[in-house]
């Protein structure tokens, strides 16, 4: 696309300086081309190659009028409706410009934590009642104490950038668009608990968010960021990124910590808590992305103000990613509190494909499926537990009325029978035995309907880690909202 | 009290170090054992066993066949009891109806996976996987035949020159955990169910 | 990516990689990155000299090669096509289009095409949840795949 916007340009003797920045999350107009005018930056997409000369000819370089026009960026509802605090400069800024992102109020938090002592960086934290991304919601703050507190020679900041979730993309899009933030709070987070190194785990399947935090990790060293001496400082830090191998599982805390040890992705038993006993035995913090990218707003701009965002005890903004057979699907960084119709119909668009919406995962492979009938559900952790699902890493995936839920049942169950770790007996059988059972139940054994019942209990109370104890949610889920799906005999005799 | 034991009782996970005490309730019994020593333990000096495949005090504890697990009062979910290290004033249920239901849940997964021919098996009658079936009480197993079984696949690996069913080796480490009759008992059917077509 | 090279190539070279890990923590899994990277696949012969290197037995180092999805124990097609199978992907009707995929091909998943060229695989997520179904070929990224988009991925590698 730039080297079609590039050979036009010079074709027409035009001078043109193109950017390449990162997603500003409107997936369904990319790819976007903005253009820097008097007006402010103004946007043109959907584009592809074929439409670069007639957006010449439209006079697109001063904000000319063309059918993939949409007027100044900062002024479409899908970003106008946003509070992008992590999500701020991720668009904006050429990715690797470590002054783009200082000119943007880059480092303005670590500069901040540098001047303070470990325990007010930890207690500013605490009190912003930032929660863990990934989908626990842990309170990110108390965790970093607990490592603070502990006492030993080497302590770790390890990033979980294990991404598996079908239906987000947040890790992928701060990586690829903002790099140094994620670096920058990482290095707050080792100030705050006197750690020294730090690994992002991120996975096979990025390879371009590799390469971007390698060369954004290149880049802060050499200025200064990371190394001996970060910022000028007396503290130390460095970091380096690994890649997976294709494992879900070992997006769980300690299986990622058995992987980035050269050990198979297998969970460990808590306790002993990564947080006293993590990579190497050592203490570590492990954190998800999107935590740790929230870190230097928080420091920047004090804990009372990211607290005063959200709902309940759910404090702050979550990238919302939508996904799937949606219309306008993208990330949507928000407080907490909006209702899962909202974001559906309203953000969303309905579907792409302009059938009524049957049914909505939230959370990912292990989340719960949505009916319409709970679109009130308001989006925020206490809301979705009560409602028998979870957030997750906050995955929207919309399915239209031609879904099958028996069929997204067994995909459940396939697809921790195929991920499984196979340390413990309720995932490794019961995800193997779960997708016959339901198997059954499509042949119309009605019987089988109880024994998926039964089996997801053993599943979710007897499993050691979320992968086991988390499958019966969309499997439960699905039956419970959906049982027409599951009426297989009556399907036949109709 | 000591004297009275069988000596060669395994008492699930090793004995703690600590010289500091920690007194706990087990199913309604005070117990006091060393700080650091699992539930399991406790309950086992207590005189009470909890049902397990995975664990032996010679080893430390895996946590991987979720028999052993128990309810605590105050705290959330089935917490395995060989994992779970005991707390000042910890009150530890280790049989409830709930407890019975989910071990047994489990227990069915392991035969579910397991060729029913104990007949004319070597191990028959010395088998832990035989006596722990029946302590927890499963009669029958619901799922289907085990020539029926699913195979999952992702990994873009095959099989290798040993001939080694192309598994998680996980499931062997679970294995060559426990003593020969045991380890018999659930290696064979991860062979039998994964080994690739040809 | 061919399966010819002879044992001591790969036991020469995957030595050179041990000893440029090193200085990790943990160099596992970044050795065997390589060792595949190198090679296409991660050769038996290359397992004993990893083993040795990091002071592990052979059985630990098989352990971890064979727990992992993206290390493969034997040489793919000259192309591998990964088609996401997730979600997401599902919900805009990827299983249809994978069947079409398969068809064409005329190969299931993880199967590699009788001449050679395309090894098929299925991924749990690209992170284009946005823009599905998603594929990725060689590791260049293709989203909102449909008919035509299908045909102008595998045009590129001439089937």
């Amino acid at each position: 696309m730039a080297a079609a916007i590039e050979r036009e340009a010079s074709a027409r003797n035009l001078d043109v300086t193109i950017i390449r920045n990162g997603s500003r999350g409107m997936l369904w107009l990319e790819t976007l081309v903005e253009v820097r005018t008097d007006k402010g930056r103004v946007a043109y997409g959907p584009v592809k190659a074929s439409d670069v000369p007639s957006l010449f000819d439209a006079g697109f370089l001063t904000g000319g009028d063309h059918r993939l026009a949409h007027g100044v960026t900062a002024e479409i509802p899908f970003l106008k409706g946003q509070t992008r605090l992590t999500f701020a400069r991720c668009g904006v800024t050429d990715p690797l410009s470590l002054e783009d992102y200082r000119h943007y109020k880059g480092l303005k938090g670590l500069e901040a934590a540098v001047a303070m002592t470990p325990a007010e960086i930890v207690k500013q934290v605490t009190d912003s009642g930032l929660r863990g991304r990934g989908g626990a919601g842990f309170p990110t703050g108390i965790k970093w104490k607990t490592v603070a507190d502990a006492k030993a020679d080497q302590k770790y900041i390890v990033c979980n950038a294990d991404e598996g979730d079908s239906g987000t993309f947040a890790d992928r899009m701060i990586m690829e668009g903002d790099p140094f933030v994620l670096i920058e709070g990482m290095a707050i987070a080792a100030i705050a608990v006197g750690a020294t190194r730090g690994y992002i785990y991120t996975r096979s399947e990025y390879p371009h968010a590799i390469a971007i935090m390698q060369d954004a990790i290149a880049i802060a060293r050499r200025e200064g960021i990371l190394g001996e001496s970060v910022l000028g400082s007396s503290h130390a830090f460095d970091m380096e990124v690994r890649v997976g191998a294709g494992a879900y599982v070992c997006g769980e805390e300690t299986s990622l910590l058995n992987s980035l040890e050269g050990k198979r992705g297998i969970v460990r038993a808590k306790p002993p808590l990564p947080a006293l006993e993590g990579l190497f035995g050592k203490p570590t913090v492990v954190n998800n992305v999107m935590s740790l990218a929230s870190v230097p707003v928080i420091m920047d701009r004090g804990a009372q103000f990211y607290r005063d965002f959200g709902v309940g005890r759910s404090h702050g903004t979550i990238p919302i990613q939508l996904a799937g057979n949606l219309k306008h699907g993208g990330l949507y960084e928000t407080a907490f509190g909006l209702t899962l119709g909202e974001l559906v119909n309203d953000i969303g668009g309905g579907t792409i494909s302009g059938r009524p919406v049957k049914a909505v995962q939230v959370g990912g492979p292990l989340g719960a499926y949505f009916p319409p009938a709970l679109f009130d559900t308001i989006f925020d952790y206490e809301a979705f537990a009560a409602a028998g699902g979870l957030i997750g890493h906050a995955g929207v995936v919309v399915f239209d009325d031609t879904v099958d839920m028996l069929a997204q049942a067994r995909f459940a169950m396939e697809f921790c029978a195929i991920e499984s770790c196979g340390k413990c007996t309720p995932c490794r059988i019961g995800a193997v035995r779960g997708v016959e059972t339901v198997d059954r139940i499509a042949r119309g054994d009605a019987a089988a309907i109880p024994l998926l019942e039964s089996l997801c209990s053993t599943m979710k109370s007897g499993s050691l880690c979320a992968l086991g104890g988390f499958t019966p949610y969309p499997v439960m889920s699905a039956l419970t909202h959906f049982p027409a799906d599951f009426d297989r005999m009556k399907e036949a005799a109709e | 009290m000591k004297d009275s034991r069988l000596l060669d009782r395994d008492f699930g996970t090793p004995a703690a170090r600590s010289e500091k005490m920690i007194t706990l309730t087990v199913d309604g019994f005070e117990v006091s054992v060393p700080e650091g020593t699992s539930v399991m333990r406790a309950a086992s000096e207590a005189g009470i066993s909890v049902p397990k495949l995975c664990a032996t005090d010679m080893l430390d504890a895996f946590g991987s066949c979720r028999l052993c697990l128990v309810e605590i009062e105050g705290r959330a979910g089935t917490p395995a009891s060989c994992t779970t290290p005991v707390a000042p004033g910890m009150v530890v249920h280790t049989q409830t109806g709930k407890l019975k239901d989910l071990r047994k849940g489990v227990m069915e997964l392991y035969i579910s996976d397991h060729p029913l021919d104990c007949l004319t098996c070597a191990a028959n009658g010395d088998c832990e996987l035989q006596d722990m079936a029946g302590a927890l009480g499963l009669r029958d197993v619901r799922y289907e035949a085990v020539d029926t079984h699913f195979r999952a696949r992702n990994a873009a690996a095959t099989s290798i020159r040993s001939g080694w069913p192309r598994t998680r080796a996980t499931r062997i480490s679970l294995m060559t955990r426990r003593n020969a009759s045991s380890a018999r008992a659930a290696c064979a059917p991860a062979r039998k169910s994964r080994a690739p077509s040809p | 990516m061919s399966a010819h090279f002879s044992a001591d190539t790969i036991r020469a070279t995957t030595r050179e990689i041990v000893t440029a890990h090193e200085p990790l923590e943990g160099p596992l899994l970044p050795i065997l990155h390589a060792v595949q990277e190198a090679f296409g696949f991660v050769p038996q012969e290359a397992l004993p000299v990893i083993a040795d290197g990091l002071n592990l037995s052979r059985a630990e180092v098989h352990g971890v090669m064979s727990f992992y999805h993206d290390f493969r124990a034997e040489p793919a097609g000259r192309h591998v096509l990964k088609v996401c199978r997730a979600e997401a992907c599902q919900s805009m009707g990827m299983d249809a289009l994978a069947d079409k995929l398969k068809r064409r091909l005329g190969i299931d998943w993880h199967g590699t095409t009788t001449d050679g060229a395309v090894t098929l695989e299925p991924v749990y997520c690209l992170g284009l949840c946005a823009q599905s179904p998603a594929a990725m070929l060689d590791g260049e990224l293709f989203a909102r795949l449909d008919d035509d988009g299908v045909d102008e991925m595998l045009g590129g590698i001439g089937k």
